[in-house]
Protein backbone atom coordinates (compact mmCIF):
# COMPACT_ATOMS: atom_id res chain seq x y z
CA UNK A 1 0.00 0.00 0.00
CA UNK A 2 2.93 2.22 0.57
CA UNK A 3 6.06 2.11 -0.71
CA UNK A 4 9.31 4.98 0.31
CA UNK A 5 12.44 4.71 -1.27
CA UNK A 6 14.85 7.26 0.01
CA UNK A 7 13.06 9.70 0.97
CA UNK A 8 15.18 13.02 2.15
CA UNK A 9 13.48 15.89 2.70
CA UNK A 10 16.13 19.03 3.55
CA UNK A 11 14.89 22.19 5.11
CA UNK A 12 17.33 25.22 5.09
CA UNK A 13 20.15 24.06 7.36
CA UNK A 14 18.49 20.63 8.40
CA UNK A 15 18.15 17.28 7.15
CA UNK A 16 14.63 16.35 8.38
CA UNK A 17 14.55 13.28 7.27
CA UNK A 18 17.53 11.20 5.34
CA UNK A 19 17.33 8.00 2.91
CA UNK A 20 14.03 6.80 4.50
CA UNK A 21 12.72 3.71 2.90
CA UNK A 22 10.27 1.32 3.72
CA UNK A 23 7.17 -0.25 3.60
CA UNK A 24 4.00 -0.95 4.38
CA UNK A 25 1.05 -3.89 3.79
CA UNK A 26 -2.01 -4.03 3.15
CA UNK A 27 -4.21 -4.09 6.28
CA UNK A 28 -1.21 -3.41 8.42
CA UNK A 29 -1.34 -0.75 11.56
CA UNK A 30 2.37 0.25 11.56
CA UNK A 31 3.60 3.01 14.58
CA UNK A 32 6.23 5.35 13.64
CA UNK A 33 7.97 5.86 16.49
CA UNK A 34 10.60 8.55 17.62
CA UNK A 35 11.70 11.10 19.66
CA UNK A 36 10.20 14.27 19.11
CA UNK A 37 12.05 16.32 16.14
CA UNK A 38 12.86 12.99 14.56
CA UNK A 39 10.83 13.15 11.25
CA UNK A 40 7.66 11.67 12.10
CA UNK A 41 5.26 14.47 10.78
CA UNK A 42 7.96 15.27 7.78
CA UNK A 43 7.59 11.85 6.36
CA UNK A 44 3.76 11.96 7.40
CA UNK A 45 3.11 15.20 5.70
CA UNK A 46 5.12 13.93 2.50
CA UNK A 47 3.04 10.90 2.42
CA UNK A 48 0.10 12.91 2.37
CA UNK A 49 1.20 15.09 -0.81
CA UNK A 50 1.19 18.35 1.61
CA UNK A 51 5.11 18.42 1.18
CA UNK A 52 7.23 17.13 -1.42
CA UNK A 53 10.31 15.27 -0.38
CA UNK A 54 13.57 16.79 -1.49
CA UNK A 55 14.71 13.85 -3.32
CA UNK A 56 13.21 9.68 -3.81
CA UNK A 57 9.51 8.51 -4.23
CA UNK A 58 6.77 7.31 -2.23
CA UNK A 59 4.03 5.41 -3.12
CA UNK A 60 1.32 5.41 -1.66
CA UNK A 61 -1.97 2.88 -3.03
CA UNK A 62 0.19 2.47 -6.32
CA UNK A 63 0.08 6.34 -7.11
CA UNK A 64 3.35 8.72 -7.03
CA UNK A 65 3.05 11.48 -4.40
CA UNK A 66 4.37 13.52 -6.59
CA UNK A 67 2.96 13.13 -9.71
CA UNK A 68 -0.51 11.90 -9.16
CA UNK A 69 -0.99 13.49 -5.59
CA UNK A 70 -4.97 13.51 -6.44
CA UNK A 71 -4.91 10.36 -6.66
CA UNK A 72 -2.78 9.75 -3.43
CA UNK A 73 -5.05 12.38 -1.61
CA UNK A 74 -8.49 10.40 -2.56
CA UNK A 75 -6.72 7.07 -0.78
CA UNK A 76 -5.75 8.39 2.54
CA UNK A 77 -7.60 10.28 5.38
CA UNK A 78 -4.92 12.33 7.38
CA UNK A 79 -5.21 13.55 10.94
CA UNK A 80 -2.22 16.12 11.32
CA UNK A 81 -0.68 16.77 14.86
CA UNK A 82 -3.58 19.22 15.44
CA UNK A 83 -6.81 18.23 14.70
CA UNK A 84 -7.97 21.05 11.78
CA UNK A 85 -11.08 22.09 12.77
CA UNK A 86 -12.73 25.29 11.77
CA UNK A 87 -13.63 26.37 15.37
CA UNK A 88 -16.36 28.62 14.54
CA UNK A 89 -18.35 25.33 12.35
CA UNK A 90 -20.85 22.95 14.27
CA UNK A 91 -19.40 19.51 14.27
CA UNK A 92 -22.32 17.91 11.61
CA UNK A 93 -21.54 21.39 9.76
CA UNK A 94 -17.90 20.81 9.44
CA UNK A 95 -18.24 16.91 8.34
CA UNK A 96 -20.69 17.97 5.94
CA UNK A 97 -17.95 20.36 4.61
CA UNK A 98 -14.83 18.12 4.94
CA UNK A 99 -17.06 15.03 3.07
CA UNK A 100 -17.73 18.32 0.00
CA UNK A 101 -13.83 18.78 -0.33
CA UNK A 102 -12.91 14.90 -0.31
CA UNK A 103 -15.49 14.51 -3.15
CA UNK A 104 -17.82 12.52 -1.19
CA UNK A 105 -20.30 12.05 -3.64
CA UNK A 106 -23.75 13.86 -2.60
CA UNK A 107 -25.92 10.82 -2.35
CA UNK A 108 -23.35 9.23 -0.44
CA UNK A 109 -22.60 12.09 2.29
CA UNK A 110 -25.76 11.11 4.87
CA UNK A 111 -24.72 8.06 4.95
CA UNK A 112 -20.82 8.73 5.38
CA UNK A 113 -20.93 11.19 8.00
CA UNK A 114 -23.67 9.52 10.49
CA UNK A 115 -21.26 6.24 10.01
CA UNK A 116 -18.05 8.51 11.28
CA UNK A 117 -20.54 9.77 13.60
CA UNK A 118 -21.04 6.68 14.99
CA UNK A 119 -17.60 5.07 15.14
CA UNK A 120 -16.26 8.24 16.59
CA UNK A 121 -18.54 8.45 19.43
CA UNK A 122 -20.21 11.91 18.04
CA UNK A 123 -24.00 11.73 18.22
CA UNK A 124 -24.48 13.84 21.51
CA UNK A 125 -22.30 16.41 19.88
CA UNK A 126 -23.31 16.92 16.58
CA UNK A 127 -24.61 19.80 17.01
CA UNK A 128 -22.34 21.73 19.41
CA UNK A 129 -19.53 24.17 18.08
CA UNK A 130 -16.36 22.65 17.28
CA UNK A 131 -14.53 25.15 19.41
CA UNK A 132 -16.22 24.15 22.61
CA UNK A 133 -15.80 20.66 22.52
CA UNK A 134 -12.83 19.36 25.03
CA UNK A 135 -9.37 18.10 23.31
CA UNK A 136 -10.73 14.39 23.55
CA UNK A 137 -13.66 15.11 21.25
CA UNK A 138 -12.38 17.65 18.71
CA UNK A 139 -9.58 14.66 19.00
CA UNK A 140 -12.29 12.50 17.66
CA UNK A 141 -13.51 14.86 15.11
CA UNK A 142 -10.30 14.62 13.67
CA UNK A 143 -10.42 11.43 13.70
CA UNK A 144 -13.99 10.86 12.39
CA UNK A 145 -12.92 13.67 9.31
CA UNK A 146 -9.89 11.31 8.53
CA UNK A 147 -11.91 8.52 7.58
CA UNK A 148 -15.04 10.27 6.49
CA UNK A 149 -14.33 9.23 2.80
CA UNK A 150 -13.41 5.54 3.73
CA UNK A 151 -10.09 5.37 2.55
CA UNK A 152 -8.34 2.54 2.14
CA UNK A 153 -5.64 4.40 4.39
CA UNK A 154 -5.20 6.55 7.35
CA UNK A 155 -2.28 8.31 8.05
CA UNK A 156 -2.72 9.77 11.99
CA UNK A 157 0.11 12.05 13.45
CA UNK A 158 0.14 11.66 16.98
CA UNK A 159 -3.06 11.39 17.37
CA UNK A 160 -3.17 10.63 20.95
CA UNK A 161 -1.05 13.59 21.91
CA UNK A 162 -3.02 16.16 24.73
CA UNK A 163 -5.25 14.09 25.75
CA UNK A 164 -6.17 12.68 29.53
CA UNK A 165 -5.51 9.00 30.16
CA UNK A 166 -9.02 8.08 29.51
CA UNK A 167 -9.12 9.80 26.19
CA UNK A 168 -6.37 7.66 25.30
CA UNK A 169 -8.04 4.50 26.39
CA UNK A 170 -10.46 5.35 23.83
CA UNK A 171 -8.34 6.62 20.82
CA UNK A 172 -6.47 3.73 20.86
CA UNK A 173 -9.48 1.54 21.11
CA UNK A 174 -11.25 3.38 17.98
CA UNK A 175 -7.86 2.80 15.81
CA UNK A 176 -7.61 -0.60 16.18
CA UNK A 177 -10.82 -1.19 15.80
CA UNK A 178 -10.66 0.65 12.28
CA UNK A 179 -7.46 -1.96 12.02
CA UNK A 180 -9.45 -4.06 10.14
CA UNK A 181 -10.49 -2.22 6.90
CA UNK A 182 -7.64 -0.12 6.70
CA UNK A 183 -4.00 0.48 6.49
CA UNK A 184 -2.66 2.42 9.39
CA UNK A 185 0.15 4.94 10.24
CA UNK A 186 0.18 6.69 13.12
CA UNK A 187 3.30 8.26 14.51
CA UNK A 188 3.88 8.42 18.18
CA UNK A 189 6.44 9.24 21.14
CA UNK A 190 4.61 7.09 23.29
CA UNK A 191 6.14 3.65 23.43
CA UNK A 192 3.90 1.53 25.28
CA UNK A 193 0.68 2.84 22.51
CA UNK A 194 2.88 1.03 19.93
CA UNK A 195 3.02 -2.32 21.25
CA UNK A 196 -0.75 -1.32 22.07
CA UNK A 197 -1.86 -0.33 18.98
CA UNK A 198 0.07 -1.71 16.17
CA UNK A 199 1.49 -4.53 14.78
CA UNK A 200 4.89 -3.32 13.39
CA UNK A 201 6.96 -0.69 14.50
CA UNK A 202 9.27 1.71 12.73
CA UNK A 203 11.78 3.37 15.11
CA UNK A 204 12.75 6.63 13.38
CA UNK A 205 15.70 9.01 14.57
CA UNK A 206 17.53 12.20 13.46
CA UNK A 207 15.68 11.53 10.31
CA UNK A 208 16.93 7.95 9.68
CA UNK A 209 15.13 4.79 10.43
CA UNK A 210 16.70 2.75 12.64
CA UNK A 211 14.44 -0.11 13.29
CA UNK A 212 11.55 -1.57 11.25
CA UNK A 213 10.15 -4.99 12.83
CA UNK A 214 6.94 -6.77 13.58
CA UNK A 215 6.04 -6.42 17.67
CA UNK A 216 6.18 -10.18 16.97
CA UNK A 217 9.36 -10.50 16.07
CA UNK A 218 10.38 -8.18 19.27
CA UNK A 219 9.13 -10.69 21.65
CA UNK A 220 6.63 -7.88 22.72
CA UNK A 221 3.39 -9.91 24.79
CA UNK A 222 0.66 -9.36 22.18
CA UNK A 223 -2.92 -8.39 23.39
CA UNK A 224 -3.04 -11.79 25.69
CA UNK A 225 -0.16 -11.69 27.36
CA UNK A 226 2.02 -9.64 29.49
CA UNK A 227 5.26 -10.10 30.50
CA UNK A 228 7.56 -10.31 33.92
CA UNK A 229 11.33 -9.81 34.56
CA UNK A 230 12.41 -12.26 36.83
CA UNK A 231 15.94 -12.39 38.50
CA UNK A 232 17.04 -15.45 40.70
CA UNK A 233 20.22 -16.54 42.25
CA UNK A 234 20.71 -20.32 41.14
CA UNK A 235 22.43 -22.99 40.55
CA UNK A 236 21.41 -24.03 37.08
CA UNK A 237 19.51 -22.79 34.24
CA UNK A 238 15.48 -22.97 35.22
CA UNK A 239 13.66 -22.02 32.44
CA UNK A 240 11.86 -25.53 32.09
CA UNK A 241 10.76 -25.21 35.93
CA UNK A 242 9.68 -22.04 35.19
CA UNK A 243 7.38 -22.72 32.57
CA UNK A 244 5.65 -26.09 33.83
CA UNK A 245 4.15 -23.08 36.05
CA UNK A 246 0.47 -22.56 35.39
CA UNK A 247 -0.14 -19.35 33.35
CA UNK A 248 3.73 -19.15 32.21
CA UNK A 249 3.38 -19.84 28.75
CA UNK A 250 7.30 -19.07 27.92
CA UNK A 251 10.74 -18.31 30.07
CA UNK A 252 13.21 -16.71 27.99
CA UNK A 253 16.79 -16.19 29.48
CA UNK A 254 17.65 -12.82 28.54
CA UNK A 255 21.02 -11.48 30.37
CA UNK A 256 24.19 -12.75 28.54
CA UNK A 257 26.45 -12.12 31.74
CA UNK A 258 25.51 -14.98 33.42
CA UNK A 259 23.41 -13.78 35.81
CA UNK A 260 19.80 -15.69 35.98
CA UNK A 261 17.49 -13.54 34.55
CA UNK A 262 14.48 -14.78 33.10
CA UNK A 263 11.49 -12.78 30.75
CA UNK A 264 8.57 -14.98 31.25
CA UNK A 265 5.38 -14.43 29.08
CA UNK A 266 2.05 -14.93 31.10
CA UNK A 267 -2.03 -14.84 30.77
CA UNK A 268 -2.73 -10.99 30.74
CA UNK A 269 -4.52 -10.16 33.21
CA UNK A 270 -3.82 -13.00 35.86
CA UNK A 271 -0.88 -11.80 38.17
CA UNK A 272 1.37 -14.71 38.45
CA UNK A 273 3.83 -12.78 40.40
CA UNK A 274 2.41 -14.15 43.80
CA UNK A 275 2.76 -17.52 42.32
CA UNK A 276 6.45 -17.58 41.08
CA UNK A 277 7.63 -16.12 44.22
CA UNK A 278 6.26 -18.54 46.05
CA UNK A 279 7.46 -21.26 43.61
CA UNK A 280 11.07 -19.59 43.71
CA UNK A 281 11.34 -19.87 47.24
CA UNK A 282 9.77 -23.32 47.46
CA UNK A 283 13.05 -24.33 44.97
CA UNK A 284 15.27 -22.66 47.50
CA UNK A 285 16.09 -19.77 44.73
CA UNK A 286 17.37 -16.35 46.17
CA UNK A 287 14.57 -14.07 44.33
CA UNK A 288 16.59 -10.69 43.52
CA UNK A 289 14.12 -9.18 41.31
CA UNK A 290 10.49 -9.73 39.62
CA UNK A 291 8.28 -7.21 38.17
CA UNK A 292 6.04 -6.49 35.41
CA UNK A 293 7.81 -5.34 32.28
CA UNK A 294 5.55 -3.64 29.67
CA UNK A 295 7.53 -4.84 26.63
CA UNK A 296 11.19 -4.79 25.78
CA UNK A 297 10.24 -2.33 22.97
CA UNK A 298 11.24 0.09 25.49
CA UNK A 299 14.91 -1.54 25.79
CA UNK A 300 15.66 -1.24 22.15
CA UNK A 301 14.33 1.49 21.72
CA UNK A 302 16.68 3.51 24.33
CA UNK A 303 19.30 1.47 22.61
CA UNK A 304 18.70 2.60 19.20
CA UNK A 305 17.33 5.89 19.77
CA UNK A 306 20.68 6.96 22.06
CA UNK A 307 23.61 4.86 20.70
CA UNK A 308 24.88 6.87 17.46
CA UNK A 309 24.32 3.81 15.02
CA UNK A 310 21.07 1.91 14.13
CA UNK A 311 20.73 -2.11 14.21
CA UNK A 312 18.03 -2.44 11.84
CA UNK B 1 -12.34 23.72 -10.38
CA UNK B 2 -13.63 20.65 -7.66
CA UNK B 3 -14.45 22.19 -4.33
CA UNK B 4 -15.31 25.81 -5.26
CA UNK B 5 -18.43 26.04 -3.75
CA UNK B 6 -17.46 24.14 -0.75
CA UNK B 7 -14.86 26.60 -0.32
CA UNK B 8 -17.22 29.63 -0.99
CA UNK B 9 -20.02 28.32 0.88
CA UNK B 10 -17.80 27.65 4.38
CA UNK B 11 -16.29 31.17 3.67
CA UNK B 12 -19.20 32.69 3.58
CA UNK B 13 -20.62 30.71 6.65
CA UNK B 14 -17.44 31.90 8.36
CA UNK B 15 -17.79 35.49 7.80
CA UNK B 16 -21.36 35.35 9.11
CA UNK B 17 -20.75 33.44 12.19
CA UNK B 18 -17.62 35.48 13.52
CA UNK B 19 -17.62 39.20 14.32
CA UNK B 20 -15.15 40.49 11.85
CA UNK B 21 -17.57 40.87 9.40
CA UNK B 22 -20.21 42.71 11.62
CA UNK B 23 -17.57 44.50 12.53
CA UNK B 24 -15.70 45.44 9.47
CA UNK B 25 -19.31 45.95 7.97
CA UNK B 26 -20.42 48.57 10.37
CA UNK B 27 -17.42 50.58 10.74
CA UNK B 28 -17.76 50.84 7.40
CA UNK B 29 -21.52 51.93 7.32
CA UNK B 30 -20.98 54.19 9.81
CA UNK B 31 -17.75 55.86 8.16
CA UNK B 32 -19.96 55.83 4.92
CA UNK B 33 -22.87 57.43 6.70
CA UNK B 34 -20.75 60.10 8.60
CA UNK B 35 -19.22 61.17 5.67
CA UNK B 36 -22.22 61.24 3.28
CA UNK B 37 -24.09 63.17 5.75
CA UNK B 38 -21.45 65.65 6.03
CA UNK B 39 -20.99 66.35 2.53
CA UNK B 40 -24.55 66.76 2.06
CA UNK B 41 -24.51 68.84 4.53
CA UNK B 42 -21.95 71.06 2.74
CA UNK B 43 -23.74 70.48 -0.23
CA UNK B 44 -26.38 72.02 1.28
CA UNK B 45 -24.83 75.91 2.36
CA UNK B 46 -22.94 75.66 -0.99
CA UNK B 47 -26.29 75.30 -3.13
CA UNK B 48 -27.94 78.08 -1.03
CA UNK B 49 -24.59 80.12 -1.55
CA UNK B 50 -24.63 79.12 -5.28
CA UNK B 51 -28.17 79.87 -5.70
CA UNK B 52 -27.75 83.58 -3.83
CA UNK B 53 -24.86 84.43 -6.37
CA UNK B 54 -26.91 83.78 -9.45
CA UNK B 55 -29.64 85.89 -7.98
CA UNK B 56 -27.00 88.48 -7.50
CA UNK B 57 -26.15 88.42 -11.26
CA UNK B 58 -29.51 88.54 -12.15
CA UNK B 59 -29.73 84.79 -13.54
CA UNK B 60 -32.03 82.28 -13.29
CA UNK B 61 -31.67 80.22 -10.02
CA UNK B 62 -30.96 76.86 -10.93
CA UNK B 63 -29.44 74.21 -8.35
CA UNK B 64 -25.57 73.44 -8.01
CA UNK B 65 -24.98 70.37 -9.95
CA UNK B 66 -25.45 67.60 -7.18
CA UNK B 67 -22.84 64.89 -8.98
CA UNK B 68 -20.05 67.83 -9.21
CA UNK B 69 -20.59 68.95 -5.87
CA UNK B 70 -21.95 66.03 -3.91
CA UNK B 71 -21.67 62.96 -5.27
CA UNK B 72 -18.15 63.22 -6.90
CA UNK B 73 -16.66 64.00 -4.05
CA UNK B 74 -18.41 61.26 -2.22
CA UNK B 75 -17.36 58.08 -4.56
CA UNK B 76 -14.19 59.91 -3.84
CA UNK B 77 -14.36 59.58 -0.25
CA UNK B 78 -16.15 56.04 -0.63
CA UNK B 79 -12.76 54.53 -2.73
CA UNK B 80 -10.32 55.92 0.30
CA UNK B 81 -12.89 54.42 2.73
CA UNK B 82 -12.88 51.00 1.23
CA UNK B 83 -8.84 50.97 0.86
CA UNK B 84 -8.91 51.45 5.10
CA UNK B 85 -12.03 48.80 5.76
CA UNK B 86 -11.22 45.72 2.97
CA UNK B 87 -8.26 44.52 4.33
CA UNK B 88 -9.26 43.77 7.19
CA UNK B 89 -12.25 42.00 5.61
CA UNK B 90 -9.32 39.50 4.01
CA UNK B 91 -6.53 39.22 6.74
CA UNK B 92 -7.97 35.86 7.80
CA UNK B 93 -8.49 34.38 4.55
CA UNK B 94 -5.23 32.44 4.75
CA UNK B 95 -3.33 33.49 7.77
CA UNK B 96 -6.25 32.36 10.19
CA UNK B 97 -6.12 28.56 8.10
CA UNK B 98 -2.39 28.40 8.82
CA UNK B 99 -2.78 29.11 12.24
CA UNK B 100 -5.43 26.60 12.96
CA UNK B 101 -3.30 23.93 10.82
CA UNK B 102 -7.11 23.43 8.51
CA UNK B 103 -4.49 24.44 5.77
CA UNK B 104 -3.37 21.06 6.10
CA UNK B 105 -6.80 19.98 5.65
CA UNK B 106 -7.16 21.82 2.56
CA UNK B 107 -4.12 20.84 0.99
CA UNK B 108 -4.54 17.33 1.50
CA UNK B 109 -7.87 16.79 0.13
CA UNK B 110 -8.50 16.30 -3.58
CA UNK B 111 -9.31 19.81 -4.65
CA UNK B 112 -7.44 22.19 -7.03
CA UNK B 113 -5.57 25.17 -5.49
CA UNK B 114 -7.23 27.17 -7.36
CA UNK B 115 -10.60 26.66 -6.27
CA UNK B 116 -9.60 27.80 -2.63
CA UNK B 117 -8.04 31.04 -3.86
CA UNK B 118 -11.19 31.52 -6.03
CA UNK B 119 -13.32 30.13 -3.40
CA UNK B 120 -12.14 32.45 -1.08
CA UNK B 121 -11.99 35.81 -3.64
CA UNK B 122 -15.24 34.91 -4.11
CA UNK B 123 -16.61 34.65 -0.66
CA UNK B 124 -14.75 38.32 0.14
CA UNK B 125 -16.64 39.66 -3.04
CA UNK B 126 -19.82 38.86 -1.99
CA UNK B 127 -19.36 40.98 1.27
CA UNK B 128 -17.64 43.64 0.04
CA UNK B 129 -20.55 43.75 -2.76
CA UNK B 130 -23.16 43.44 -0.16
CA UNK B 131 -21.54 46.66 1.66
CA UNK B 132 -21.39 48.52 -1.12
CA UNK B 133 -25.55 47.76 -2.12
CA UNK B 134 -26.13 49.33 1.17
CA UNK B 135 -24.06 52.43 0.48
CA UNK B 136 -25.44 52.69 -2.87
CA UNK B 137 -28.86 52.48 -1.20
CA UNK B 138 -28.14 55.10 1.31
CA UNK B 139 -27.46 57.52 -1.54
CA UNK B 140 -30.39 56.77 -3.81
CA UNK B 141 -32.16 58.50 -1.46
CA UNK B 142 -31.24 61.82 -2.79
CA UNK B 143 -33.53 60.65 -5.69
CA UNK B 144 -36.44 61.11 -3.23
CA UNK B 145 -35.52 65.32 -3.32
CA UNK B 146 -34.02 65.50 -6.36
CA UNK B 147 -32.41 64.31 -9.65
CA UNK B 148 -28.76 63.27 -9.90
CA UNK B 149 -27.59 61.93 -12.85
CA UNK B 150 -28.05 58.01 -12.48
CA UNK B 151 -25.89 56.59 -15.18
CA UNK B 152 -22.46 58.95 -13.57
CA UNK B 153 -23.65 57.73 -9.98
CA UNK B 154 -23.58 53.80 -11.07
CA UNK B 155 -20.08 54.52 -13.27
CA UNK B 156 -18.67 55.67 -9.98
CA UNK B 157 -19.79 53.05 -8.02
CA UNK B 158 -18.24 50.55 -10.42
CA UNK B 159 -14.61 52.31 -10.06
CA UNK B 160 -15.47 51.79 -6.37
CA UNK B 161 -16.09 48.60 -6.97
CA UNK B 162 -13.24 47.33 -8.81
CA UNK B 163 -10.73 49.42 -6.63
CA UNK B 164 -12.05 47.29 -3.80
CA UNK B 165 -11.76 44.14 -5.89
CA UNK B 166 -7.98 45.49 -6.45
CA UNK B 167 -7.77 45.98 -2.29
CA UNK B 168 -9.17 42.36 -1.40
CA UNK B 169 -6.77 40.56 -3.82
CA UNK B 170 -3.44 42.64 -2.26
CA UNK B 171 -5.42 41.99 1.16
CA UNK B 172 -5.27 37.82 0.44
CA UNK B 173 -2.25 38.08 -1.18
CA UNK B 174 -0.43 39.38 2.02
CA UNK B 175 -2.91 37.14 4.11
CA UNK B 176 -0.98 34.13 2.16
CA UNK B 177 2.37 35.04 3.40
CA UNK B 178 1.22 35.13 7.08
CA UNK B 179 0.05 32.89 10.33
CA UNK B 180 -1.15 36.71 12.01
CA UNK B 181 -4.48 38.18 11.33
CA UNK B 182 -3.25 41.06 12.66
CA UNK B 183 0.25 41.39 10.34
CA UNK B 184 -1.78 40.35 7.41
CA UNK B 185 -4.46 43.30 7.94
CA UNK B 186 -1.85 46.02 8.62
CA UNK B 187 0.02 45.10 6.12
CA UNK B 188 -2.71 44.52 3.41
CA UNK B 189 -3.69 47.65 3.92
CA UNK B 190 0.04 48.91 4.37
CA UNK B 191 0.46 47.54 0.52
CA UNK B 192 -3.30 48.66 -0.96
CA UNK B 193 -2.01 52.39 0.48
CA UNK B 194 1.44 52.07 -1.64
CA UNK B 195 -0.45 50.78 -4.39
CA UNK B 196 -3.09 52.82 -4.54
CA UNK B 197 -0.78 55.91 -4.14
CA UNK B 198 2.42 54.44 -6.18
CA UNK B 199 2.08 57.75 -8.58
CA UNK B 200 3.10 59.78 -5.47
CA UNK B 201 6.59 58.30 -5.07
CA UNK B 202 7.82 59.48 -8.70
CA UNK B 203 8.47 63.18 -10.14
CA UNK B 204 5.48 63.22 -12.15
CA UNK B 205 7.60 64.74 -14.78
CA UNK B 206 9.70 62.04 -15.60
CA UNK B 207 9.32 59.01 -17.21
CA UNK B 208 9.15 56.73 -13.86
CA UNK B 209 6.76 59.38 -12.26
CA UNK B 210 4.42 58.85 -15.29
CA UNK B 211 4.76 54.56 -14.85
CA UNK B 212 4.08 54.77 -11.25
CA UNK B 213 1.10 56.85 -11.84
CA UNK B 214 -0.54 54.58 -14.46
CA UNK B 215 0.44 51.75 -11.96
CA UNK B 216 -1.06 53.16 -9.08
CA UNK B 217 -4.68 52.41 -8.36
CA UNK B 218 -6.35 55.85 -7.94
CA UNK B 219 -5.14 56.90 -11.19
CA UNK B 220 -7.57 54.67 -12.97
CA UNK B 221 -10.06 55.65 -10.83
CA UNK B 222 -10.69 59.65 -11.39
CA UNK B 223 -12.59 58.96 -14.73
CA UNK B 224 -14.80 56.68 -12.83
CA UNK B 225 -15.49 59.12 -9.80
CA UNK B 226 -16.45 61.78 -12.68
CA UNK B 227 -18.98 59.44 -14.05
CA UNK B 228 -17.04 58.93 -17.09
CA UNK B 229 -16.26 54.97 -17.96
CA UNK B 230 -13.67 54.02 -20.04
CA UNK B 231 -12.72 50.65 -20.78
CA UNK B 232 -9.12 51.36 -20.29
CA UNK B 233 -9.51 51.81 -17.03
CA UNK B 234 -11.46 48.30 -16.35
CA UNK B 235 -8.92 46.42 -18.38
CA UNK B 236 -6.39 47.88 -15.87
CA UNK B 237 -8.12 46.51 -12.86
CA UNK B 238 -9.42 43.33 -14.03
CA UNK B 239 -5.75 42.81 -15.55
CA UNK B 240 -4.57 44.03 -11.65
CA UNK B 241 -6.80 41.33 -9.93
CA UNK B 242 -6.06 38.38 -11.94
CA UNK B 243 -2.03 39.26 -11.47
CA UNK B 244 -2.62 39.49 -7.68
CA UNK B 245 -5.03 36.22 -7.79
CA UNK B 246 -2.24 34.24 -9.42
CA UNK B 247 0.44 35.66 -7.39
CA UNK B 248 -1.99 34.61 -4.61
CA UNK B 249 -1.86 31.03 -5.84
CA UNK B 250 1.78 30.98 -6.30
CA UNK B 251 2.19 31.88 -2.65
CA UNK B 252 -0.15 29.40 -2.16
CA UNK B 253 2.36 26.57 -4.07
CA UNK B 254 5.21 27.62 -2.22
CA UNK B 255 3.57 26.96 0.67
CA UNK B 256 5.55 23.16 0.30
CA UNK B 257 8.86 24.78 -0.05
CA UNK B 258 8.74 26.89 3.34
Amino acid sequence: MIVTENLTKIYPGKRAIDGVSFEVQKGEIVGFLGPNGAGKTTTMRILTCFQPASSGTARVAGHDVFEAADAVKRNIGYLPESPPLYLEMRVREYLEFVSRIKGVPRSMRRQRIDESVERCGLGDVQQRTTGKLSKGYRQRVGLAQAMLHNPPILILDEPTSGLDPKQVVEVRRLIRELAGEHTIILSTHILPEVSMTCERVIIINQGRIVLSRSLRDLDAPGPDRESLLLEVEASADVSEQLTSLEGVHSAQRVAADGARRYRLLCDRGRDVRPRVASFAVQQGWRLLELRAQETNLEEIYLRVVTSEGGVA
Amino acid sequence: MRGFSAIYGREMRAYFTSPTAYVVSVVFLLAVGLFFMTLLRNYISFDAYWRERLLEAGREAVPADVHQYLLRRFISTLGAITLFVLPFITMGSFAEEYRSGTMELLLTSPIGQRSIVLGKFAAASTVFTLLLLISLGLVSSLFLYGNPDPTSLLVGFVGVWLQGESFLVIGMFISSLTRSQVVAGIGGLGAALLLWLAGLLGDPTSTLGIWLNELSLVAHFEDFSKGILDSKHVVFYVCFIFFWLFLTLRSLESLKYR
